[in-house]
């Protein structure tokens, strides 16, 4: 591919954003069923309209969207690419601050490898707003970055400005595993939780010294977790087993904070009720399961059964190659009794809202950005192909002149 | 107590019981072998898109009698039967290497038999010794329409041991049994490193092949009565020990080498190989194989392809692409498609489906699918739907390559078989709260 990459050196993107419109195409808004021939008009980044009978202002470019498909570009919120960067080497193994089990001061865009080679081919694979976690080592593993998948050589470049901060928690198998041999643990179930709730009650402790007299010294660990108790930054909890998600909720209960997800979430379906009545969401795969006890007990109905419970879920990846194929996963839930139009929110409008962007992207309203992506087919197909995608109005990926990336340069 | 007055004491005591739920399913009894009914199927099947020999598609009546297929005609010429209008009926998938059967919780070492320590070079290790019919794995793989699985154990030493094929039902590993040993596996490259004493890389292996195949004299080169062992009482005994009798029938193509290999260079030296020491080796993996298609072509060495879905992540494998499955097969070289898998065999027809999309024809994707592992590896059965062959097959609400269609009746060598997993089993019982 020669071309693409030197293209790829010339340029870091196809160039500045242009106004367009892709008329007579089958549009997925994201949230509600497929219209079809129907319009999308991209007027300086933003959707400026979408549907059916739209008006296409003069001077637009004008795409024939005949017999093809435009959904939102997809949004993962559990990656960890750029962080265990291609290839795989222990070198780029920079995803776990496994140094002790509380490190909420880190952010996963410390180590971010922009120059990842698996970004390129997730953006041919329509995604388009990636949350980018650490690993699940620790019960607070640190501070997630929200980005968009701009071609990019600095982090600066993918930023997703109005995005809020996330933070990730980790309970279960993990932590325990990791930390069985240290002195402090944790070892057990009991540990992990113990752990957390030590976490926060130190933050609380720690305000309490700060507005005496003679303060403590700055500690970043328990800033960051302050924010989290004052509700600025979103908790995700990597978590499997049913009664780990009930007891991250008697932590987070007792201390007032909010659950935006459960990651993973194998379990879920056995209580999803409860997460329904705490606001959470959860991110799941349909169909990965055995890889540990905690994952036993997965159904492919999980997703579909919360969903139906009133809880945002969305097909989330934590895999730099399924991520470049969400429809495909989306696709597996139909077999399982989701409907089309909630499979498209699943990797589209329900990922924004577990990572709070909802307002700016995740569906194709106007005023919306114009992160979206035109299909050779059906989007739930298996062999529909992404063609191209947009993100803030500007043309990201072009099958046409790159085909699929490779993985170099 | 900490529990929250919103947690009621039903749902409290629903999620207790919940935790019990590794040995309620456990107790639950699934049918024995996972078969349903007493005996063979006797059943006619009309209206139905069925899946042909070639992996070509047409309308055809099907009619089986006491587990054989007795006759497939055009539509309309069987007068009555189940109607399989707009179902498709398919040759039950093989996947062509995977590790089903073999362990069942990844992180469990105590649940794990696929990676033995016995040595770099264990070529007397077998699968059908570990093969554990009742595995929660067996239904799932069987409930997506993979019927056959052949079973090699996990890579990580030179020669990790020879691969079995199985019946996705049966309820001992015997009922089960396809065919025994269906090769020997080898690993090159990252793959083949590893085991005490073992190579740390390429020349290691290199050296530790020749070391291992030439103290092996294929018998055509070599009088038989040198080989003959001192008071051998058997012909077996005449082949040395059991290690030595593999190895002997691997370099006497005898038995299939299954030789794994990702990088070109180290499929190139799979041809190199086969040249040499193994009569009849077929390449495992292949995820650079489209660099060497025309090589593999010209050799006629066939693949087992797969993870199709293999990234350029690793030094291994840089230039994996989607379309090596559309590429090999443009270049005519035989191949068959593997999961490497064991809790996700199941996503195997999907995997397929995205190599489809990558420009894999239809037709091929069908026939890797349902035809080929057998033909390569020489499984009995696998006809596919032809009369007299055995009733072996599955019903699939639409094309089985697109993930949104599930599997709604399964025929396993001759007998109807069940969907009820673990899974069925779990969403059964939490389906109402």
């Amino acid at each position: 591919m020669a071309s693409a990459w030197l293209l790829g050196l010339a340029l870091t993107s196809y160039g500045l954003a242009a106004d367009f419109a892709v008329e007579h195409v089958t549009l997925w808004p994201g949230g509600g069923p497929p219209e079809p021939d129907a319009t999308v008009v991209v007027v300086d980044g933003r959707i400026a309209a979408a549907g059916q009978g739209v008006a296409v202002p003069d001077g637009v470019e004008r795409l024939d969207g005949r017999g093809k498909h435009v959904a939102p570009g997809f949004i993962d919120v559990h990656s960890h690419m750029g962080v265990y960067a291609w290839p795989s080497a222990r070198a780029h193994g920079d995803g776990n601050e496994a140094t002790a089990p509380t490190t909420p001061r880190v952010w996963a865009g410390d180590s971010f490898h922009v120059s990842d080679p698996a970004l390129a081919r997730a953006r041919a694979g329509g995604v388009t707003t990636i949350q980018v976690l650490p690993g699940s080592a620790n019960l607070i593993g640190g501070e997630a970055a929200t980005l968009k998948l701009r071609p990019a050589r600095t982090l600066a470049e993918m930023s997703f400005d109005e995005a809020p901060r996330g933070i990730k928690m980790a309970c279960g198998e993990n932590p325990k595993r990791v930390y069985e041999e240290d002195e402090d643990g944790p070892s057990t179930r009991m540990g992990n939780l113990a752990g957390m709730r030590a976490a926060f009650q130190g933050a609380l402790d720690y305000r309490e010294a700060r507005a005496r007299p003679e303060p403590p010294p700055t500690d970043l660990d328990n800033e960051v977790l302050l924010d989290v108790l004052d509700g600025e930054v979103r908790v995700h909890v990597h978590c499997y087993r049913h009664d780990d998600i009930e007891g991250i909720y008697r932590v987070m209960d007792e201390f007032g904070v909010e659950v935006s997800s459960f990651q993973h979430a194998i379990e879920a379906y056995k209580v999803r009720d409860l997460i329904a009545a705490h606001g959470s969401g959860i991110a799941t795969w349909p169909d990965w399961w055995g890889f540990k006890m905690e994952a036993y007990d997965q159904v492919p109905q999980n997703a579909v059964m919360v969903k139906r419970a009133g809880a945002p879920v969305a097909i989330h990846s934590d895999s730099a190659s399924m991520v470049q194929r969400l429809p495909v996963e989306g696709a597996k839930l139909l077999r399982y009794g989701a409907t089309e139009v909630e499979a498209m929110e699943m990797i589209t409008l329900d990922p924004a809202r577990i990572l709070g962007v909802d307002p700016w992207v995740g569906s194709l309203e106007a005023g919306k950005h114009a992160d979206l992506v035109l299909l050779s087919g059906h989007p739930f197909d298996v062999t529909t192909l992404v063609e191209r995608t947009w993100i803030d109005g500007e043309l990201v990926f072009d099958r046409a002149l790159e085909g699929t990336p490779d993985a170099h340069p | 107590m900490r529990i929250p007055e919103s947690w009621t004491r039903r749902q409290a005591i629903t999620a207790g019981l919940a935790g019990l739920t590794v040995g309620r399913v456990g107790r639950a009894a699934l049918p024995a072998g996972g078969w349903l009914g007493a005996g063979p199927l006797t059943e006619t099947f009309v209206g139905g898109q069925v899946v042909l020999p070639d992996g070509s598609v047409a309308e055809r009546d099907v009619r089986v009698s006491g587990g054989q297929i007795v006759e497939v005609g055009a539509p309309g010429s069987m007068g009555a039967g189940t109607d399989l209008s707009g179902k498709w009926l398919v040759p039950g998938f093989i996947d062509a290497a995977c590790q089903v059967g073999l362990w069942e919780v990844g992180l469990e070492a105590a649940t794990r038999d696929d990676a033995e320590d016995l040595g770099v070079s264990m070529p007397d290790v077998r699968v059908v010794d570990a093969y554990n019919a009742a595995s929660a794995v067996v239904p799932v793989t069987r409930a997506n329409g993979i019927l056959t699985v052949v079973v090699t154990p996990s890579a990580g030493k030179l020669i990790s041991g020879q691969a079995a094929a199985f019946a996705t039902a049966g309820h001992t590993w015997r009922d089960a049994l396809v065919a025994a040993p269906v090769g020997l596996c080898l690993h090159l490259g990252r793959a083949g490193v590893g085991g005490e004493g073992g190579a740390k890389g390429r020349m290691g292996i290199a050296l530790k092949l020749r070391e291992i195949f030439e103290s092996i004299e294929p018998e055509a080169d070599e009088a038989p009565k040198r080989r003959r062992r001192k008071g051998a009482a058997s012909p077996e005994e005449e082949d040395g020990t059991p290690a030595e009798a593999a190895l002997r029938s691997v370099r006497e193509g005898k038995m299939t080498a299954l030789v794994q290999a990702e990088r070109a260079d180290d499929i190139l030296r799979v041809i190199e190989l086969r040249d040499r020491y193994l009569p009849r080796a077929v390449l495992v993996g292949g995820a650079e194989a489209h660099l060497v298609a025309r090589e593999l072509a010209d050799a006629d060495v066939p693949v087992l392809l797969g993870p199709l879905t293999v990234q350029p992540s690793s030094f291994e494998h840089l230039h994996a692409r989607y379309d090596n499955a559309a590429r090999l097969h443009a270049a005519g070289v035989r191949m068959a498609f593997r999961s490497a898998s064991n809790h996700f065999a199941r996503g195997l027809p999907t995997e397929v489906g995205v190599a489809m999309a990558h420009g894999l024809p239809h037709e091929a994707a069908l026939h890797g699918l349902c035809r080929s592992a057998a033909e390569i590896l020489e499984l009995p059965g696998h006809e596919g739907i032809v009369e007299g062959a055995e009733a072996h097959f599955f019903v699939a609400e639409g094309d089985p390559l697109q993930p949104r269609h599930g599997v709604e009746r399964v025929v396993v060598r001759g007998r109807e078989a069940s969907l009820e997993t673990r899974q069925t089993q779990l969403y059964e019982r939490f389906k109402e709260l």
